[in-house]
């Protein structure tokens, strides 16, 4: 695992450079309505009023003219998304034998990841990594978000190789009300646990979105012959004759999986996407943005 | 069919156990990481999983086991054994001699179908072979000590088993039999007592050949001698006990002669047709293509033979296909070769014969004639060198040693070639004449030397014509005629003539019949001395009737003068193919080598095997001395192949002593040995078949599970899926394994010995031949010790150079007067010049000076290196400034009478004038001419009109202008000024030695032809140009 995370450690740059290209083909063509040269906090001047404390005003803006005039910042509205990566072993895992395609699910996730905060933080959003410790701080130095959410995931995943938790799923009590949540995994754990926590962020609520991250072989199921299975956690070995003869029921078996998960998610009004990591990660992102945009103006409008 | 352990067929018992055990232990799966593992967990109801094994694997491994049980129970099927003559000890005596390889495997079946015989009576057996050295060896002991002879060892009796395990050991020997030996060895056991009950005698049916020995005489009695070995060994068997003989029908022994007819034995047989030297014209005679003889023992079928030619890699360069008539005794062997294919015949063979009799090798000398360069001075310089278009002509058709001509000498030398200048000595001109006298040829080539007299060659000095016999001045002069003193220039500027073209060759000449290309052109000749019979001499003629190669007999040998360079500046022959063609005339025209009739002994290099095919010697291989080729009857200690080091390589050939070959009259009862078969074993095949069924099981399931290792190869040589390559290896294993039991089942005995490997025939230089000597390159190595020696200051730096005489006080002027030339030099023109070197010739690189000082003092002395690195330099646009310091008084006298009296007064230097002659003897200096105010030297930096040194008015001497050579700079600048003195200076900067007879002006004149020299070594011809500006000019003008 340390080796691992060492390997993930040379891989984030190239990763932080491509999820900043993806999103930015994808805000090309999305976004294009932002606010120029405004600040983050800063919202509008507006004359002082009669009775309003002294301290309010603001004395620079005010000595250009002869009225006083109050700096107002903006209401804290502005919504904060918070992204978790399953770090979990099974995530370290690809069908290829030697290459890079598909390649491990656990680096596209951290690729679509990277790649929506760039899209989000561009469009003004606030991004913040969460880890099973909590919201992780971001480190200072980076100026970009990409490069200080890498910086995040890597020392999340050291601490993942020295203190192995559950990393598959948050925790909904970490969270602030009315966030929203971006979850990549391959939820691979059982079955309560994500219907348990698909239901505490409803009630909180928080809306999240689910990103299932799938390896093709894991929906193809492409084996043959007498073949001992054994996972990546700690499930017992599964021995198999004849594997090429169960494809057609694995397949079917895997689909009724995904369904169950996505009516698990529709129920508790959450957004359920699957990628496949044998295909292009733009579309899926653009999917995945869209969600968010939506379902966050929707929110909006709603609140 | 029989089992010889039929209690192990009760193991086919446990069969069913195996099936049990397949089973209960399935083959494991393939392991897989499958993190959705929990999904396929809700597969897991609909399939029960029972470990059934595969149908193929339980009757693989079934079908494995039986066929081990069976094999080691070991079936036989029983023979048809022979029905074998009285009872009691056998002996088996068997020709293994080289008559019998042709068709040894036969002889070997018939053997061992009497051994089996044998071993079904339980008799002992005696095996003699009769080219046995053992027997050999015994019989000659005997022969020689006294009659009575001790028993071989190998001579008693023993079980079946054992002489057949002799028996497959042995295999067919290189010499032939000897039935003399055998019968002494018969007889020895008759006198030892050992009991007898019935003889089977397996011959070659070739009666003991008549060895023709050509020293011998008396070739009656060898024939007599030979008949009665093949009398008493018969005699001998029958006198033991009742003989039943097997003779092996097809396979009748061939031997190849080497080429007879007009060559007396004593000749080395010589496959190439014979030049005859009185005509100089080869003689295209019926036979010429005739390479071999084929002997056969007659036959009333007509027989076909294929002889092939082998190059020396062991290629097919030929294919002969002859029919032997019925009743022939020999065939001749044509083979229609171009000479320069057929020179690269190493060796003959016949198809389908593999025997060491059927194997011809061809000498060394056969082939390829030695040819010797003499080497000079700079002989590498591409495009330029005298030898750079000599080597590559006389590349492909003979063999080229290069070295001074002692070493050259001193080995044996078909041909010498002598570049311009290589005989100005007259020491070494008396040496090669004596060479040439013994048979040699020397082929001259003429140049700048021989046309300048450079070579003090009587031809210029012999207006007297002392009346001397022609061969005395031939050996002195080693020319075939005499030459007029210069040479002839052909079209140019100043010429009204053109470049000459060849005229066709003469009928008499060796070069008649080759084509006259049109585009050779000769430009510059040397000129013969008209004679009445210079037509005799001349071998070829320009279009004018000028000779262009000329040559005469000295005593044995030839002297052929080509009156061109044999580079490309006289004339452009050296650049046609004639030219090739040329050289390989006369090298063909050119005897032999001069066979080494001495007895030297030759060690044996490579030898023939019985089965024809040649190896390094056996062990107890002899050397053979030099006159016994030809003429030695192949033995063991003598057996067939090539002798002595790769000059003078010989061959020893079964067929040298054999002239014909008759059969033998029949000894007992003939038998045919067809119809019978022994005994045949079917364990081992069974075994083999069983062993590669489980190598296709273990594969197999190496396979199914995929195995990392076999996965990780697939995956480092691409994607291969891991069954294809299983199959491959599993064929691969069954097919090896296939031959394996093939050779195994078809011995009657577990222990067959390995055939032996036929060695293929090997290149003609294997690493056991003593490494042949190189041709030793007389060029000194000019850069000695340059590899890791530092980089010198000379090659940074311009420098000047002076040649260190030993005597201390000269050296120390030359390298104040050179230092101070410098000085003056880098004051007054732009060139830059370091302090000078002092340098020894041949042991100092010299590449990197342009002037060379050369005080030559009385008692000056010169070495063959030093001469060498000098003409290097020389060569390779070096100058060098010889002065003597001083006038000769003995040639003084001369001097004055010469005309300039009024010069005055020159220092004596008593000797200069021989040491001059003596250190410049081996050089290739040019015809001289004195320096006058229109040579360029005197226009390269300041006009001078006269050249003082110390001492005034000394004449300088420097090659003469119109010379083509060297771009027209003169490579020496001779005289005797005493330059060095002049311009010394020292430590202080003033001059320590006076002008004589004085002033500073004539100081001053001296170094600036100092500053003249310097820039004409820098510079060459390229103040030439300027000298003719005016008569440029003036011509324009009008």
């Amino acid at each position: 695992m340390a080796a691992e995370a060492a390997a993930l450690a040379a891989r984030l740059p190239a990763l932080v450079a491509e999820a900043e290209k993806i999103a930015n083909t994808v805000a090309l063509g999305q976004h294009g309505r932002r606010r120029a040269g405004m600040g983050e906090t800063f919202w509008q001047y507006r004359p002082s009023l009669p009775g309003e404390p002294v301290t309010r005003i603001d004395w620079r803006q005010s000595a250009r003219s002869h009225r006083a005039y109050v700096r107002e910042t903006e209401a804290e509205i502005a919504q904060t998304v918070y992204l978790w990566c399953d770090l979990s072993p099974s995530m370290i895992w690809s069908s290829s034998q030697n290459g890079d395609t598909p390649p491990l699910k656990r680096d596209r996730a951290i690729l679509m990841l990277l790649a929506l905060a760039t899209l989000l933080h561009n469009g003004g959003e606030r991004v913040r990594l969460l880890t099973p410790r909590g919201v992780a701080p971001l480190p200072a130095g980076a100026s970009r978000i990409a490069t200080k959410l890498a910086q995040a995931l890597m020392a999340e995943q050291a601490a993942q190789n020295e203190a192995p938790g559950n990393a598959t799923l948050p925790l909904a009590a970490a969270l602030p009300q009315h966030a929203r949540l971006v979850i990549a995994s391959d939820f691979l754990c059982l079955e309560d646990e994500i219907r348990s926590l698909l239901r505490n962020l409803a009630a909180a609520p928080v809306r999240s979105f689910l990103l299932h991250i799938v390896d093709p072989a894991e929906a193809t199921f492409p084996y043959s012959g007498r073949v001992r299975f054994s996972g990546a956690e700690a499930e017992p070995d599964l021995i198999l004759p004849h594997v090429e003869t169960l494809q057609r029921d694995y397949r079917a078996v895997f689909a009724e999986w995904q369904d169950e998960l996505r009516a698990l998610a529709t129920a508790a009004g959450h957004t359920l996407l699957s990628h496949v990591t044998d295909q292009a990660p733009a579309p899926a992102l653009l999917a995945l943005s869209e969600a968010i945009a939506m379902r966050g103006d929707s929110m909006r409008r709603g609140a | 069919m029989v089992f010889t352990a039929p209690a192990l067929l009760a193991a086919l018992a446990l069969l069913p156990a195996i099936w049990w055990l397949l089973r209960a232990r399935p083959p494991a799966p393939r392991r897989v990481v499958f993190p959705p593992v929990t999904l396929l967990l809700r597969l897991r109801q609909e399939r029960n999983d029972a470990a059934t094994p595969p149908v193929w694997l339980l009757a693989l491994r079934i079908a494995a086991a039986t066929l081990l049980i069976l094999g080691f129970a070991d079936p036989v099927r029983p023979g048809n054994p022979m029905p074998l003559p009285g009872s009691g000890t056998l002996l088996l005596a068997i020709d293994d001699g080289v008559m019998s390889a042709s068709s040894w495997p036969e002889r070997v079946a018939a053997a061992r179908m009497v051994l089996s015989a044998a071993a079904h009576g339980g008799r002992p057996v005696i095996l003699l072979r009769t080219a046995n050295r053992d027997i050999l060896a015994t019989a000659h002991s005997a022969s020689g000590a006294s009659k009575v002879g001790t028993q071989p060892a190998s001579l008693s009796p023993a079980s079946a088993a054992h002489a057949a395990e002799l028996l497959e050991a042995s295999r067919p020997a290189p010499w032939p039999i000897d039935r003399a030996a055998a019968a002494l060895a018969l007889r020895s056991l008759r006198d030892a007592g050992t009991s007898v009950g019935g003889i089977v005698y397996i011959s070659d049916g070739v009666a003991t050949p008549v060895a023709v020995p050509p020293t011998q005489a008396d070739s009656k009695g060898a024939k007599e001698s030979a008949a009665h070995a093949d009398e008493a060994f018969a005699t001998a068997l029958r006198n033991l006990a009742s003989v039943q003989e097997i003779r092996i029908k097809d396979g009748s022994p061939v031997v190849l002669l080497p080429r007879r007819g007009g060559v007396s034995p004593e000749n080395q047989p010589a496959p190439e047709s014979v030049p005859d030297n009185k005509t100089g014209e080869t003689n295209p005679s019926g036979d010429a293509n005739v390479v071999a003889t084929a002997v056969i023992v007659p036959d009333n079928a007509p027989r076909l033979l294929r002889i092939r030619a082998h190059a020396q890699d062991g290629g097919t360069i030929g294919l002969s296909e002859v029919t032997a008539p019925a009743f022939a005794h020999e065939v001749p062997v044509p083979l229609a070769l171009p000479a320069a294919m057929r020179n690269r015949i190493d060796m003959l063979t016949v198809d389908g014969v593999p025997s060491a009799a059927a194997a011809l090798l061809l000498d060394e000398g056969d082939r390829v004639r030695p040819v010797g360069i003499i080497s000079v001075g700079v002989s590498d310089t591409p495009l330029v060198g005298p030898l750079f278009y000599l080597r590559r002509a006389l590349a492909p058709n003979a063999d080229i040693r290069e070295g001074s001509v002692s070493s050259l000498l001193s080995q044996p030398l078909s041909v010498m070639i002598a570049p311009d200048g290589a005989l100005a000595d007259s020491d070494t001109r008396k040496r090669v004449a004596e060479w040439v006298r013994g048979g040699g040829v020397l082929i001259r080539f003429a140049g700048r030397t021989l046309s300048g007299g450079g070579d003090d060659t009587p031809a210029t000095d012999s207006v007297e014509e002392t009346p001397k016999a022609p061969t005395d001045t031939i050996a002195q002069s080693l020319l075939p005629v005499p030459l007029l003193a210069n040479a002839r220039q052909l079209g140019g500027a100043m010429s009204w003539g053109k470049p000459q073209p060849l005229a066709p060759f003469s009928s008499t000449s060796p070069f008649h019949g080759l084509p006259v290309s049109t585009d050779v052109s000769i430009s510059r000749q040397v000129l013969a001395r008209p004679a009445s019979d210079l037509g005799d001499h001349s071998w070829a003629r320009l279009a004018d009737g000028t000779p262009l190669v000329t040559h005469s007999t000295l005593d044995k040998g030839d002297v052929i003068l080509f009156h061109v360079t044999a580079t490309a500046d006289w004339s452009n022959l050296p650049l046609s193919g004639l030219f090739v063609s040329m050289l390989e005339r006369l090298i063909e025209h050119a005897n032999g080598v001069d066979a080494p009739a001495d007895d030297a002994m030759l060690s044996p290099v490579l030898t023939l095997d019985g089965d024809g095919a040649l190896g390094p010697p056996p062990p107890f291989a002899r050397g053979l001395a030099a006159n016994r080729f030809g003429a030695e009857v192949v033995s063991p200690e003598h057996p067939p192949g090539l002798y002595g080091a790769r000059a003078d390589r010989r061959a020893l050939n079964v067929g040298d002593t054999i002239r014909r070959l008759d059969p033998l009259t029949p000894t007992g009862a003939l038998t045919d040995p067809t119809g019978h078969r022994p005994d045949h074993a079917y364990g081992p095949t069974l075994i083999a078949l069983a062993l590669a069924l489980l190598c296709v099981d273990a594969v197999w399931t190496l396979a199914l599970r995929g195995g990392a290792l076999l996965r990780v190869r697939a995956l480092t040589r691409g994607r291969r899926s891991p069954q294809s390559r299983a199959l491959r290896c599993s064929i691969l294993i069954v097919g090896g394994l296939g031959a394996l039991s093939a050779t195994g089942g078809s011995a009657s005995f577990a222990q067959s010995p390995a055939p032996p490997s036929s060695a293929p025939l090997p290149s003609d230089s294997p690493v056991t031949n003593p490494t042949p000597a190189k041709p030793v390159s007389s060029a000194p190595d000019t850069t000695p010790g340059v590899a890791n020696a530092p980089v010198p200051q000379a090659a940074l730096e311009t420098r000047l150079a002076y040649v260190l005489t030993g005597d201390s006080e000269v050296d120390t002027v030359s390298q104040e007067g050179l230092q101070g030339l410098s000085t003056y030099v880098n004051a007054r023109t732009s060139a830059v010049l370091g302090h000078p070197d002092g340098v020894r010739p041949g042991t100092d690189d010299l590449s990197y000076y342009p002037l060379l000082y050369w005080p030559v003092t009385a008692n000056a002395q010169t070495t063959p290196a030093m001469t060498a690195a000098l003409t290097s330099f020389m060569a390779h646009g070096g100058i060098i400034v010889i002065d003597t310091q001083g006038v000769d008084p003995a040639s003084a006298p001369r001097q004055s009478a010469s005309g300039d009296d009024e010069a005055s007064f020159a220092g004596e230097a008593p000797g200069a004038a021989a040491a001059l002659r003596r250190v410049t003897a081996g050089l290739p200096i040019p015809p001289l001419t004195k320096l006058d105010d229109h040579h360029v030297l005197a226009h390269t930096f300041y006009l001078l009109h006269d050249f003082p040194g110390r001492y005034a008015g000394q004449p300088v001497w420097v090659a003469r202008e119109g010379e083509a050579e060297n771009d027209d700079v003169s490579p020496v600048i001779i005289g005797a000024a005493d330059w060095a003195h002049v311009w010394a200076l020292d430590a202080d900067g003033n001059a320590p030695f006076a002008a004589i007879p004085g002033g500073d002006e004539q100081r001053r004149t001296a170094y600036r032809f100092g500053v003249n020299a310097v820039i004409y070594a820098l510079t060459g011809n390229y103040k030439a140009d300027q000298v003719h500006v005016p008569a440029i000019l003036k011509r324009l003008g009008q």
